[in-house]
């Protein structure tokens, strides 16, 4: 199951935000891989499920799966507690 | 990894400034003395977050500026800019922003390694309040 983060230019708070998701799904026992792209090549994603800020998740609201929108990118108990249930469903559904 | 990035020439602390364009700014300018970047990429972050938003804020009080990679970019880069007094970026809950790092990366392989160690570093609320308020000497000492 493909996880994207996304910013701007993918390179920068995706990226950071990208290592604190795999270390949250990582913990969490779920194999899935994470990976960080920019908001432009994000709107026509393949991926499953989708990690940004609230104004980024704004401007790629048609895409086709779930977006989680995080306050804080190195708030784990953000991520889990947002992230998790989501992609336990998601796995399941698979 | 971290300390071959972060070095003395990229850090400035305890900045007085009047807006989050000017933290950039200065931030900018001190890989513009490097030559890690050319001038444009300065006007290009703060572009960025007209365009898309304050998300450059990516925790309380921190703020990682950037722009599109390999435009503008020579080498892959960061510098740090703290400031005595915090300045609002426009973000709902992250707001206001004591520290401004400036990256930029020469493509988009997400291959900047070394923030991962700046992560590791701003996870620590012991480390982040070294960083909000230590003098260079202090703030460097984090980045050995």
């Amino acid at each position: 199951m493909k996880i994207i983060c996304v910013c701007g230019f993918g390179v920068g708070s995706s990226l950071i935000l990208k290592m604190k998701v795999a270390e949250v799904l990582k913990e969490e026992g779920f194999d899935v891989k994470v990976e960080a792209q920019d908001v432009t090549s994000a709107s026509g994603t393949d991926a499953k499920l989708i990690f940004a800020s609230k104004e980024i998740a704004n401007q790629i609201k048609k895409v086709k799966c779930p977006i989680i929108e995080i306050h804080n990118f190195l708030n784990k108990q953000e991520i889990r507690e947002k992230g998790v249930p989501v992609v336990r469903k998601l796995l399941a559904e698979l | 990894m971290l300390n071959q990035f972060l070095t003395e020439n990229v850090i400035k602390v305890q900045q007085h400034v009047n807006s989050w364009q000017e933290a950039i700014q200065l931030g900018g300018a001190l890989l513009l003395k490097t030559e890690a970047i050319e001038e444009n990429y300065i006007q290009a972050m703060i572009d960025a977050v007209h365009k898309h938003g304050p998300y450059i804020a990516i925790a309380p009080g921190i703020a990682i500026a950037h722009a599109a990679p390999g435009k503008f970019v020579n080498d892959d880069a960061i510098s740090l800019v703290t400031l005595k007094e915090a300045v609002a970026i426009g973000h709902d809950t992250n707001d206001p922003i004591h520290l401004f790092f400036v990256v930029a990366a020469k493509s988009n392989e997400g291959h900047l390694t070394f923030l991962q160690e700046l992560v590791t570093i701003l996870s620590d609320d012991k480390s982040l309040g070294i960083l909000k308020t230590g003098n260079k000497e202090a703030v460097l000492a984090l980045f050995q």
